[in-house]
C-alpha cells in the first residue's frame, strides 16, 4: 500500500507540473484576445489586443466596466515575423491561446499565408472567429466597446448572436480551413464594420464620446486565397439557410393579413446528389420551424408558412447564384456531399471542382412547420 | 506476484493507445481508409497472438525467454539478448516520441530534456515496483481516460458535422500499408509473450479482449477527429490533441491540459512495461538477477539517445515508424515464439 501510495504521488508530481503554466509566469504572458491582419507595404502590419491585468483607473486587478485590454502593431514581412516584433515591444510571450477573433482586411492578398501560421502555432485557440473587413483590421479589435471586462469577449459573442440570427456564416477557424482543404481554396468570411453609436440619449445629451459597436450583415467569398466577391445579406441568408445553421432568425412578411414577424429554426436538411449528363444535381430539402408572437388562425399560419417558404428558397437561390454560376465557389459542403454519398463520382470530379461547381444544377424544397 | 486477465488487458490497451490519442500519419492516406485498415491491422493481429496463447496454454509459468533457456542456455541467451535490444528500442522510441509531441504541442512550458528525466525516472520507479503496481495503477489511469474521452465527445458533440464522414474505397498499397503501419505499433504483441508468466488465467479473454478494445477506441477516435476537424485533420499533426485542445469542460477551459496528464501518465505505464516484462527471464542470467540492471539499464540506454536526440531537436519518428520495426515486432511476438513452441515439442518427443 505504502508502495503504490509512492508511486500515485511520484506520477501525480509528475504530471501536475506538466500541466499548468510552469515556464510562464502570468505577467510574463501577453494574452491576446484579438487580432488585426492589415496589409503593408512589404508584408503585414499585424494589431494584437492583449489582455492587462489592471485597466487604467480601476482600483481592482479587472474591472468590468473598463476594457482591460490595449492593442500592440508591429510591421513585418510574414506573420511570425510581426509576431516577433510584437513580442519585443510588449516584453512578452505572445499566447494565443483564448484569442477570440482573427480579422483580415480586404486589401491582404494571400489569406492562407495568414492562416496557416495559425494552423502551425499548436497554442492558437481553433474556435477563434475569422472575419473580413473593408476597413483597417486594426481598427475593428481597437473598437471601444464599453460592455464586459474584455472587448474580444463582446465582440465574440456579437459574432455568435448573428450567426444564430442568420447574418453570419460558421467562421471558426477550423472550419474555414476545412472547407479550404476540402474544396481546394474556397471559404467565405463574415464582413465585420465598425459603427460609432451615443449610448443613449441621455449621453447623447451630455456629450459623452460615442460608443463604437460592431456590425455584421454581408460576408465576403474566399477564393484560391484571395478576397474575392463580397455578398448580400440575402446571399448570406441563403448559404446558413441551406445549411440548416439558422437558430433564432427574425423574418418579416407580407401576407393578406398585414406585415407579419416570425422567429425561423433550423431543423432538418436532406440532401440527394444525381449525375445527369456530366453534371452534378442536387436535391436538397429544408425545413425549418416558425414561431408566431401570438396564436393565429389556420389560414393566416398557412399564408405565413407560404411566404416563409418564398422568401427562403429566394435567399438560397441567389446565394447559389452568386456562389455556384458567378463564382464557381462551394461554399456550402456541396463536395463533402457528394464524397458522402457517391465517392466514385466524387473521385471524378474533385480535380476539377471549379467546372463541377459551375455546371451544378440545383433543386431546393423548402417546408416551413408551424 | 500474478495480474489478473482485465488488468492485462488494460495495461496492453493503454500502451498501444498511447500512440493512437497522438500521433497518426495522415500522408496519402484518408482518416476512411485509416478506419478500415485499423481493422484489417487488428484482424492481423489476432492470428499473430495465436503463438502467445499457445505458449501460455502449455507453458503457464515460462514466457518466450524462459522456455527457450528450456530448450537450451545458448538459445535463451540470444533471445535474452534480442528482447533486451527491442525494449531498450522502444523505450527510445517511446520517450523520443513523448517528446517530440511535447516540444511541439507544449513548447516552452518546461525544459524538454527536463520533462524527459522526469518521464523516465517515474517509469524506471513504476518499473522498480512491478507489475502489480503497474497493473492497479493502469487501472485508474484508465478510469481517467475513459473520462476525458467522454468530455471530449459531449463537450464537441454539438459541432460534429456529418458531411465529413465518408467511406473510400480501399486498395491493396493501403492494405498493406496500413497493416505495416499497424504492426509497427503493435509492441504489445512483443510485450505479451514476456509478460505470460505474470498472468493469473484468461489469456484469451487478455489478448482478444485487448484487441477489440484496441478496435474501437482506435475507430472511435478516428471518427470524432474526422466528424469535428473535418478537412483540417489533414493539417494538423496531432489530430485528438487538437480536439481536446477545443472542448471546454465546465471545469477546465481546455481539455488539452487534462489530456497532458493523462498521456504523460499512459506514458509512464507504457515505459514501464517493457522493463517489467524482461524481469521473469532475469532471474536465468547472472548480470541481470541484480534488479537494478534489468530496471535500469534500459531506461538509461534508450532514455540517454532520445534526450540526446530531442536536445538536437532532431525529428526520427518517422524513421521509426516503418516496415523494420513492424518485421521485428513479428519476427519477435510471433515467429520466435512459434519457433521455441516446436522445439520444446520436439524435445519433449525426444525425452
Amino acid at each position: 500500500m505504502k508502495r503504490i501510495s509512492l508511486l500515485c504521488v511520484l506520477i501525480l508530481l509528475v504530471s501536475i507540473a506538466l500541466t499548468g503554466c510552469g515556464g510562464r509566469k502570468p505577467d510574463s504572458v501577453g494574452i491576446v484576445q484579438a487580432i488585426g491582419i492589415d496589409k503593408a507595404n512589404d508584408g503585414f502590419n499585424l494589431s494584437l489586443q492583449v489582455f492587462r491585468v489592471s485597466s487604467s483607473g480601476s482600483q481592482t486587478p479587472i474591472d468590468s466596466s473598463k476594457t482591460n485590454v490595449e492593442v500592440i502593431s508591429a510591421e513585418g514581412k510574414t506573420i511570425a515575423n510581426a509576431v516577433q516584433l510584437c513580442e519585443n515591444q510588449l516584453g512578452k510571450k505572445i499566447f494565443f491561446g483564448h484569442n477570440q477573433l482573427l480579422v483580415i482586411n480586404k486589401e491582404v492578398e494571400d489569406i492562407y499565408s495568414c492562416l496557416d501560421y495559425f494552423i502551425n502555432n499548436d497554442d492558437a485557440y481553433i474556435g477563434m472567429i475569422v472575419a473580413a473587413t473593408e476597413k483597417k483590421a486594426k481598427d475593428i479589435i481597437s473598437a471601444d466597446i464599453s460592455s464586459g471586462a474584455v472587448a474580444a469577449e463582446t465582440m465574440k459573442k456579437i459574432f455568435d448572436i448573428s450567426k444564430k440570427d442568420g447574418y453570419c456564416t460558421d467562421s471558426r477557424f477550423y472550419k474555414v480551413i476545412s472547407n479550404y482543404i476540402n474544396t481546394k481554396g474556397t471559404a467565405v468570411l463574415p464582413l465585420i464594420e465598425k459603427r460609432s453609436q451615443a449610448i443613449s440619449d441621455k449621453s447623447k445629451e451630455s456629450g459623452e464620446p460615442a460608443q463604437d459597436t460592431l456590425e455584421i450583415k454581408k460576408a465576403i467569398l474566399v477564393k484560391d486565397s484571395k478576397f474575392s466577391e463580397t455578398l448580400e445579406t440575402d446571399e448570406v441568408f441563403g448559404i446558413n439557410y441551406f445549411l440548416s445553421q439558422v437558430d433564432d432568425a427574425d423574418m418579416t412578411v407580407n401576407t393578406s393579413y398585414g406585415t407579419e414577424s416570425a422567429k425561423l429554426h433550423s431543423v432538418k436538411q436532406n440532401a440527394e446528389i444525381t449525375e445527369q449528363n456530366n453534371s452534378v444535381a442536387i436535391d436538397k430539402e429544408i425545413t425549418v420551424r416558425i414561431t408566431l408572437e401570438k396564436e393565429e388562425s389556420k389560414d393566416h399560419i398557412d399564408e405565413i408558412k407560404a411566404e416563409v417558404e418564398k422568401k427562403i428558397k429566394e435567399y438560397i437561390e441567389s446565394a447559389c447564384k452568386k456562389l455556384f454560376y458567378e463564382n464557381s465557389a462551394d461554399v456550402m459542403n456541396i463536395t463533402s456531399l457528394i464524397r458522402q454519398k457517391d465517392y466514385k463520382l466524387y473521385k471524378k470530379l474533385k480535380d476539377d471542382p471549379d467546372e463541377f461547381i459551375k455546371n451544378i444544377k440545383t433543386d431546393i424544397k423548402v417546408s416551413a412547420v408551424y | 506476484m500474478k495480474i489478473s486477465s482485465w488488468q492485462l488487458l488494460i495495461l496492453l490497451f493503454l500502451s498501444r493507445i498511447f500512440i493512437a490519442i497522438t500521433y497518426f500519419t495522415l500522408e496519402d492516406i484518408s482518416p476512411s481508409v485509416m478506419m478500415s485498415t485499423s481493422a484489417i491491422s487488428v484482424a492481423t493481429d489476432m492470428v499473430l497472438v495465436i503463438p502467445a496463447i499457445f505458449l501460455y496454454k502449455n507453458y503457464p509459468d515460462e514466457n518466450v525467454i524462459i522456455s527457450a533457456f528450456k530448450v537450451s542456455k545458448i538459445f535463451g541467451i540470444i533471445l535474452t539478448v534480442l528482447y533486451f535490444i527491442f525494449a531498450v528500442f522502444m523505450i527510445f522510441r517511446t520517450v523520443r516520441f513523448f517528446l517530440y509531441f511535447f516540444e511541439n504541442a507544449f513548447s516552452n512550458l518546461l525544459p524538454t530534456l527536463v520533462v524527459g528525466v522526469m518521464l523516465i525516472a517515474a517509469a524506471a520507479y513504476v518499473a522498480h515496483l512491478g507489475i502489480e503496481a503497474a497493473a492497479r495503477s493502469s487501472s485508474i489511469v484508465f478510469a481517467v481516460f475513459i473520462l476525458l474521452l467522454i468530455a471530449v465527445v459531449a463537450t464537441t458533440a454539438e459541432d460534429f458535422d456529418i458531411t465529413n464522414y465518408y467511406v473510400e474505397h480501399i486498395d491493396t498499397n493501403d492494405v498493406f500499408g496500413g497493416i505495416v503501419s499497424g504492426l509497427s505499433r503493435s509492441s504489445e504483441i512483443v510485450v505479451l509473450v514476456l509478460v505470460l508468466p505474470y498472468l493469473k488465467t484468461g489469456i484469451t479473454k487478455s489478448v482478444y479482449g485487448f484487441l477489440l478494445l484496441k478496435l474501437l477506441f482506435v475507430e472511435m477516435i478516428i471518427l470524432l477527429c474526422m466528424l469535428f476537424l473535418g478537412g483540417y485533420m489533414e493539417a494538423v499533426q496531432f489530430p485528438f490533441f487538437t480536439v481536446c485542445s477545443f472542448a471546454k469542460a465546465p471545469f477546465v477551459d481546455r481539455l488539452d491540459a487534462i489530456f497532458l496528464v493523462v498521456w504523460t501518465l499512459i506514458g509512464v505505464i507504457k515505459l514501464s512495461l517493457f522493463t517489467i516484462s524482461l524481469r521473469p527471464a532475469s532471474v536465468l542470467l547472472k548480470p541481470l538477477q541484480n534488479s537494478a540492471v534489468t530496471n535500469l539499464v534500459p531506461f538509461v540506454l534508450g532514455g540517454a539517445p532520445a534526450l540526446y536526440f530531442a536536445y538536437k531537436e532532431q525529428m526520427i519518428i518517422p524513421l521509426l515508424d516503418n516496415e523494420l520495426t513492424a518485421a521485428a515486432i513479428v519476427l519477435l511476438g510471433t515467429v520466435i515464439p512459434l519457433v521455441v513452441l516446436i522445439l520444446r515439442r520436439f524435445k519433449r518427443e525426444k525425452n
